[in-house]
Parts: C-alpha cells; sequence; structure tokens
C-alpha cells in the first residue's frame, strides 16, 4: 500500500507517522529541520509545502525523491 | 463604546437576541439595502453595542452563514459606518498580536518597512547597477543598505527580547539557527557596503551579494511569520508579551516604530504590582551590609548605575545575574537576559570565545583577559574577570566595558577646575 503524504499537514505530522520523512527531506537539502529542537517547535508550524517555496526548490524534484522511497505525494 | 457598557452586566439570552439582530441587519445590508436605511433600524433596535459584539457577529457571519472572509473585509467600511466606531476599534478586540504595538504587530509592521526598502528600492537600484555603475547609482545603493542596516534593530530584538522567552519553553535549536541567519545577513550586508564604497570595478561580484542579501532578507521574513512568531504566540503568555513590548524601546525599532503603546484588554495591574519578586525576602528597601560601609539597595544601585562602565555579572553556572544600567550602555542589555545563559546571550559565531574564556577562568588558568574593540567614535575596552573568594573558588565572572576614546585622548595635564 501506498504511503500517502499531504503537504500542507505539518512536519512535525508526517515525521511522526512515517520517520523517514526526515530522511529524505535531509537528502533533498533541508538541513535545519535535522537539527535539535527543530522538528517539536518549527516543525510544528513548518509544512513541507511552505519548506519547498521557501528554498525556491523544484517540486517535480521532490515529488520523485519521495516516490523512489515509495511515498505518494500531493504538492 | 465598549468602555461604556459593562459587558458581563448583560445576561446571556439578551446577548443572543443582540447578536440576532445584529446578524438579520447586516445581511440586509449585504442583500443590499442603503446604510441609511439600516443605521435607523439599527440604532432603534440595538442601541448600545460592544465591540465584542460585532466581532463575534463577523465571526458568525463568516462560520455559519458562509460568507466569504474577503466579504465580510470588505463590508468593514460599512459596519463601521453603522456602529460609529473606527475600524481600528472593531478589530482590536479580534487577536492580541493584531493589536498597535503589540510585539508581533510591530515585528510584523517593520517587516512590511523591510520589504518595500528590499524589494522596490534595493532591487531598482541593484537592477539599475547591472547595467550602470555610476557614483550615483552607487551612492543610491549605499543609502539603501545603510537603511536596511536598521534591520540589527529587528534582529536585536528577536534575539535578545523573544528569544530568552522562547528558551523557557525548551525551544533552542530554531533560535540558534535563526540567530546564526541573522548574524549573516548582517555581515552581508556590511560586507556590501564596504565593496561599494571602495568600488574597484566587481561590478559582478557586488550585484551577486546584493541579490543574495534581497534574497535571504525576504527569507527570514518569510521565518518569522510562518514560523518563529506563531511558534511564539503559541507558547508565551499575555504577560510576557507585554514585558517584551515595555523592553523594545532599548534596543529601538527598525525603519518604524510602534505608534501606540499596547494595552491589554484585561484588568489593569494592581498599584506596585510592577515591583519585581524580591530574592530571599529582602526587601527593596532593605540595607546591605559591606565589611567596609552599609548601604541601602536604592543607594548601590545608584552608585553601580553611576560608574561610567557597564557592568554585567554571570554566576559560577554562566546564568546571568545581573547588569549594571548607565545613562549610555555600550552593548544593549535588557532585564530577559537575567536568568539566561550565556551560552545564549552571544552570537552563535562568538560562542566559542566566550567558552574557552571560561574555561580558561574556572579551571584557573586565567584570572583576566581584555579585549578592545574601535567602534565609530568609540574606543571600547573590554575586560573580563574571574571572580573568586577569598578561598579561591570560582563564583563567576564580571564583564567591565567601557568607552576609553575621552581617556585615550587626554593629553599634558589639568590641576585647576574648569569654568
Amino acid at each position: 500500500m501506498d504511503k500517502v503524504l499531504d503537504s500542507n499537514d505539518s512536519i512535525f505530522n508526517l515525521v511522526s507517522q512515517y520517520p523517514e520523512v526526515i530522511d529524505i527531506m535531509v537528502e533533498l537539502g533541508f538541513h535545519d529541520i535535522a537539527k535539535p529542537g527543530m522538528l517539536q517547535t518549527a516543525g510544528r508550524f513548518m509544512t513541507l509545502a511552505k519548506g519547498i517555496k521557501l528554498k525556491k526548490m523544484d517540486a517535480t524534484v521532490v515529488k520523485q525523491a519521495f516516490e523512489r522511497q515509495g511515498f505518494v505525494i500531493e504538492i | 463604546m465598549s468602555e461604556l457598557i459593562n459587558n458581563r452586566e448583560v445576561d446571556v439570552p439578551e446577548q443572543g437576541r443582540r447578536q440576532a439582530m445584529l446578524k438579520e441587519i447586516i445581511k440586509e445590508l449585504h442583500a443590499g439595502k442603503s446604510v441609511e436605511e439600516v443605521k435607523a433600524r439599527f440604532a432603534e433596535a440595538v442601541g448600545d453595542v460592544t465591540v465584542e459584539e460585532i466581532s463575534a457577529m463577523e465571526h458568525s457571519l463568516m462560520t455559519e452563514e458562509g460568507i466569504p472572509v474577503a466579504e465580510v473585509q470588505r463590508l468593514c467600511s460599512v459596519h463601521t459606518a453603522i456602529f460609529k466606531g473606527s475600524i481600528e476599534q472593531i478589530h482590536r478586540s479580534s487577536k492580541a498580536e493584531e493589536q498597535p504595538g503589540h510585539p508581533v504587530h510591530t515585528f510584523k509592521q517593520e517587516n512590511r518597512e523591510v520589504e518595500l526598502l528590499v524589494n522596490f528600492r534595493l532591487e531598482l537600484h541593484a537592477g539599475k547597477f547591472a547595467t550602470n555603475d555610476s557614483e550615483e547609482i552607487i551612492f543610491k545603493l549605499l543609502e539603501d543598505l545603510s537603511l536596511l542596516l536598521d534591520l540589527d534593530k529587528h534582529y536585536s530584538r528577536k534575539e535578545n527580547l523573544l528569544f530568552p522567552y522562547l528558551e523557557r519553553y525548551g525551544i533552542y535549536g530554531p533560535t540558534k539557527v535563526m540567530w546564526g541567519v541573522d548574524d549573516n545577513i548582517r555581515s552581508m550586508i556590511k560586507e556590501a557596503k564596504a565593496a561599494l564604497s571602495s568600488y574597484t570595478g566587481n561590478r559582478e561580484e557586488i550585484g551577486s551579494m546584493l541579490t543574495l542579501i534581497i534574497q535571504e532578507v525576504n527569507e527570514m521574513v518569510y521565518k518569522e511569520e510562518n514560523i518563529l512568531l506563531p511558534m511564539a504566540l503559541d507558547k508565551l503568555t499575555e504577560d510576557e508579551w507585554v514585558k517584551i513590548a515595555r523592553e523594545s524601546d532599548e534596543i529601538g525599532f527598525c525603519l518604524t516604530s510602534p505608534v501606540e503603546e499596547w494595552i491589554p484588554e484585561r484588568a489593569p495591574e494592581p498599584e506596585g504590582a510592577v515591583v519585581e519578586e524580591t530574592e530571599e525576602g529582602l526587601s527593596p528597601q532593605g540595607f546591605i551590609r559591606f565589611e567596609t560601609g552599609l548601604l541601602s539597595l536604592h543607594q548601590l544601585e545608584t552608585v553601580l548605575n553611576h560608574l561610567p562602565v557597564d557592568l554585567t555579572f554571570i554566576d559560577e553556572n554562566d546564568v546571568v545575574r545581573y547588569f549594571s544600567h548607565g545613562k549610555e550602555r555600550i552593548f544593549a542589555r535588557t532585564k530577559a537576559v537575567i536568568g539566561r545563559t550565556v551560552q545564549n546571550c552571544h552570537p552563535p559565531q562568538s560562542m566559542h570565545v566566550v567558552d574557552k574564556l571560561l574555561q580558561d577562568f574556572k579551571a584557573g588558568r586565567k584570572d583576566a583577559e581584555d579585549f578592545w574593540i574601535a567602534m565609530k567614535d568609540k574606543f571600547i575596552y573590554i575586560r573580563y574577570f574571574a571572580v573568586r573568594d577569598a578561598e579561591g573558588t570560582y563564583m563567576g565572572t564580571l564583564e567591565f566595558t567601557q568607552n576609553i576614546a575621552p581617556i585615550r585622548a587626554l593629553e599634558g595635564q589639568k590641576r585647576i577646575l574648569s569654568e
């Protein structure tokens, strides 16, 4: 069964559901999220969609990276 | 209006009836009746109305009647005409952070000014500079960057007033990371300024510096408003916001300043409540007995604040315990730093210097260390002393900062009183 992510859900929620999300994010360049305390604080307000916008990332690249790990994601 | 009515005296069914009536009137307005028509009916039916009631009504129009937010906002001016109050007054009670003078309101207001400066002026001048590096354009860019340096105050308030409270709630990581980025932005602006003032034709290099500044400043605005401020609003109590608002003047504001003092809507503080709780039951009127004399707390404090130096004392656990408050502090300190560890009061970049020094002091390798910096017209002499008791046990560190420019400028001698 596919693991579905909502890019407008908080990163904290996504990671609590699927811990591997954090590794994929770091690999994509979201380094700050791995720093101590980030997930429990900023992560509660940050969403994947906002992060992509902030870091001016290519949504397709992000999508593909998640798909390779078996996630379906709507951006 | 609201101050004339004591809300609690209106019983609940009465309030519900008024709400329903208000809603009816507003719906008629939306349906196209003229303001004059409704106004008369309104006055007759309801009489006085509180700001809270209008907010509640607007809210229920949106949630229950499905009237879009934008529509309600558009009709605000009409509501205002009817209810005679100002829009500010109507919206005042909705959310504290949207009221002028609330620290979040001020931060956002500053961000709007910063955006204007960065995205219009700086962007425009940087664009012109790409094709024309005349002195005039360079001067304009220098002017923009100098204005932008005002960001320092915005960032300082964030770092020295807001972060300490977040740390009390266990939020360290994001604040540290953000502080690092703030410092980066500050130094980028300074670097670009320096490069422009001694322009050597390195147009592309400066161009990319400017692009980076614009990008980073915008990102910081986004991060503040989407992450930091919502997080802070979630954690901090109203009392804490009041403290932040009160101490904000100390550091100053960026490109704009709050138009009014924020007074939260609640019971006023009782007289004398401002007096901070005193430690170990020592009253503020108390006396302190020294080996060499006796001073009242008031005398001691006033004396310390008259020393032409800035003092800060951290205890053996690196916690800031005290700072003196003379007329012109060289480095801003706010009461929020008291009780905070020194590691959280210094920019991450200079932290290793502070850590090393404290280690040396604690290990007894050093008793003092001096630094000196030239800063504009000041020459700042910063001295650190390990404070030890008679047995030599480390009790803490005293920071002693002084502007010695006037002292360095002394020449010859002076033996008589000047007129």
